[in-house]
């Protein structure tokens, strides 16, 4: 398995951490094992870890589901860094182009009968992420959450 | 993740989830739970050990109280963990699944 190099890129070398997946959703788990590692080494409150979590498997689950992978470089790498108690998540793909900004937000149903079964992660990650950033990079899609402490958060 | 099922005086079941409701632990537990849900006109979810809920598990919570309101009954959450209740009211799912901390109001809601 190859990653074309330099990769990742953009992400301000502070000592981040990078992980590449393949394209199962089994590789979650090794995913969150390795986020709560740096989690851990960087004792970040445990309200910011459950973000973390959360928004990592969102964003890794949708791609995994919903993207489509160019054969040849089926992987998506995952990196975390953080800064001032701040982590930022940048998780990269060669699928075709998918930015979850351009979901609609779904107003939320008005009753158990006309709810969908599903739909929330987008949902979910735009309130628990403080800021999500897309760019498409040549043949890569390219996703940066940044959560940011939130006040009273433990 | 670990599914156990109660039968509760009143034709009451409560459903015992514990672990993590991520993909893997939604998709371990779905069938049953769904089958369960199915089949039940009151169902309490016993939410005290669930650590962690993303959006599959959430889908998987949402599938199953619609199968039970599809039988004319209610389903209801009891006792998620702080973060856990964060997270189902941020998707809303409060709305369509009432939330309780307390056993005596969650068995009052769903054995009208």
């Amino acid at each position: 398995m190859t990653w074309p190099r330099p990769w990742p890129r953009s992400v301000p070398d502070t000592g981040g951490r990078s992980l590449v997946l393949r394209r199962e959703l089994a590789e979650l788990a090794r995913l969150r094992d390795w986020a709560d590692v740096f989690s851990q080494n960087l004792r970040l409150p445990g309200e910011l870890v459950f973000r973390l979590q959360l928004c990592l498997e969102e964003a890794v689950a949708n791609i995994i589901l919903h993207g489509s992978a160019a054969p040849e470089h089926p992987e998506i790498g995952v990196t975390l860094s953080e800064s001032d108690g701040a982590v930022t998540a940048a998780i990269e793909d060669q699928g075709q182009p998918f930015d979850p900004r351009e979901v609609e937000a779904r107003p939320p149903p008005a009753s158990l009968d006309e709810a969908a079964e599903g739909g929330f992660g987008i949902l979910l990650m735009r309130r628990f992420a403080s800021d999500i950033a897309y760019e498409r990079v040549g043949a890569r899609n390219r996703l940066v959450l940044r959560l940011e402490p939130r006040p009273g958060e433990a | 993740m670990e599914i156990i099922i109660e039968d509760l005086d009143g034709n009451i079941t409560r459903i015992v989830l514990d672990g993590r409701l991520d993909v893997a632990g939604a998709a371990a537990i779905d069938l049953r739970f769904s089958t369960v849900s199915g089949s039940r006109r009151a169902v309490i979810v016993d939410m005290a050990r669930v650590s962690f809920i993303a959006s599959m598990g959430m889908r998987t919570l949402v599938s199953g109280a619609k199968a039970v309101r599809i039988k004319g009954g209610r389903m209801v959450l009891l006792f998620p963990e702080a973060t856990v209740e964060k997270a189902l009211r941020t998707a809303s799912i409060d709305t369509l699944i009432p939330i309780f901390h307390d056993m005596a109001e969650a068995v009052a809601a769903v054995g009208a």
